[in-house]
């Protein structure tokens, strides 16, 4: 009798089913949401701290304006590497013979932007680095004004270039246009 | 011997080393998941071969411009076509403000918790945080120039942004 009385106390026994539940409500979950870190870049610059007239006396620098403006718009067309997976609608189109004119100073040429390199940037800009040569890095100010029509891929692709070029202080100019 | 005289519907499975796995897969799956990547939207971003890589500091604002020009924060427009605007644009006075969401934002939310430094050349203090823009790669530049203006606003005064890009395709397939 004293055996089986001691064997009562020791088999008690959690049922485990809720937690397993629980368990798995928590598995799921996590499986559902998992998102893997994205791969992603980033390109610094900087704002005008001052605003509004500023009455300071400011020395005559050498400065570069490089204005982009579009050529030819192109066409909006489904990126061919990933038209298949192109699920929200327009995201993964691109624009197919745009040309837009980039002016630095005097300069003034053309830049396809659906002629890449292997790396995917953009190939033309070779006219843009040669027009970029003979300043001082450090200290010329670099400003991006972008016209009507442009995208923030052809400011990115202008950007890269200056960037690349050890340019550091960079700007962007404001827009005249309309909301 | 004992466990013969049971009756044969009773047979036990051990769950223990099931339980053992999932609580082990359960933790895989938490440490996996990051969080931060939920403020990120589904965009395209252009390619650039200078694009820093990204190390994301704390609490750093990210601003995500579809190719309509909205404006995304942590899953909530800020702008998009057709928001009713409220007051004046500051910059161009006679035009109503669309950006005043997007600007009333920076003020409770960002500026409160960025670091502040002392500008001697303007004998004011203003946010030292960068922000992020991550804009699709179609997105007309106006909507980020309107981004622009309205960190410059008198009472925002961002002046650090960082716009987002992804490295090159074969950089990142070499690795």
């Amino acid at each position: 009798m004293a055996s089986k009385a001691d064997r009562k106390f020791q088999e008690v026994k959690p049922d485990m089913t809720p937690m397993i539940d629980v368990t798995f409500l928590l598995l799921i979950f996590f499986i559902v949401t998992l998102k893997f870190k994205t791969l992603e870049g980033r390109l610094d610059s900087n704002l005008p701290k001052d605003m509004g007239s500023s009455t300071a006396e400011t020395p005559e620098i050498e400065k570069i304006d490089i204005i982009i403006q579009v050529a030819n718009p192109g066409t909006r067309t489904p990126d061919p590497k990933t038209a298949t997976t192109s699920r929200p609608e327009g995201r993964l189109e691109y624009f197919a013979g745009r040309i837009l004119r980039v002016s630095v100073g005097t300069n003034s040429f053309t830049v396809r932007t659906d002629a890449l390199d292997s790396n995917g940037l953009f190939a033309d800009l070779s006219r843009l680095r040669a027009s970029l040569t003979g300043y001082d890095r450090d200290e010329t100010p670099v400003t991006l004004d972008a016209r009507e029509g442009v995208v923030y891929g052809d400011v990115i692709g202008v950007l890269d270039v200056v960037i690349d070029e050890d340019f550091i202080k960079v700007s962007f100019a404001g827009t005249q246009a309309q909301d | 011997m004992t466990r013969r005289k049971r009756p044969a519907s009773e047979v036990e499975v051990d769950m223990t080393p099931m339980i053992d796995l999932t609580f082990l897969l359960i933790i895989f799956f938490i440490i996996v998941n990051d969080m931060t990547q939920q403020e990120l939207e589904d965009l395209k971003l252009p390619i650039a071969q200078k694009a820093g890589h990204d190390d994301p500091p704390e609490n750093r604002p990210i601003l995500n411009v579809m190719d309509d020009g909205t404006i995304i924060w942590k899953k909530k427009k800020l702008y998009y076509p057709g928001i009713v605007p409220k007051g004046q644009d500051p910059i161009r006075t006679t035009r109503p403000d669309f950006y005043w969401k997007l600007a009333e934002t920076m003020k409770v939310d960002w500026i409160p918790y960025m670091t502040k430094d002392y500008d001697e050349a303007l004998d004011m203090t203003l946010p030292d945080d960068p922000i992020l823009i991550r804009a699709d790669r179609n997105t007309p530049f106006r909507y980020i120039q309107k981004i622009m203006e309205v960190c410059s606003r008198r009472d925002v005064l961002i002046w650090k942004v960082q716009l987002a890009a992804s490295e090159p395709e074969a950089a990142t397939g070499a690795k």
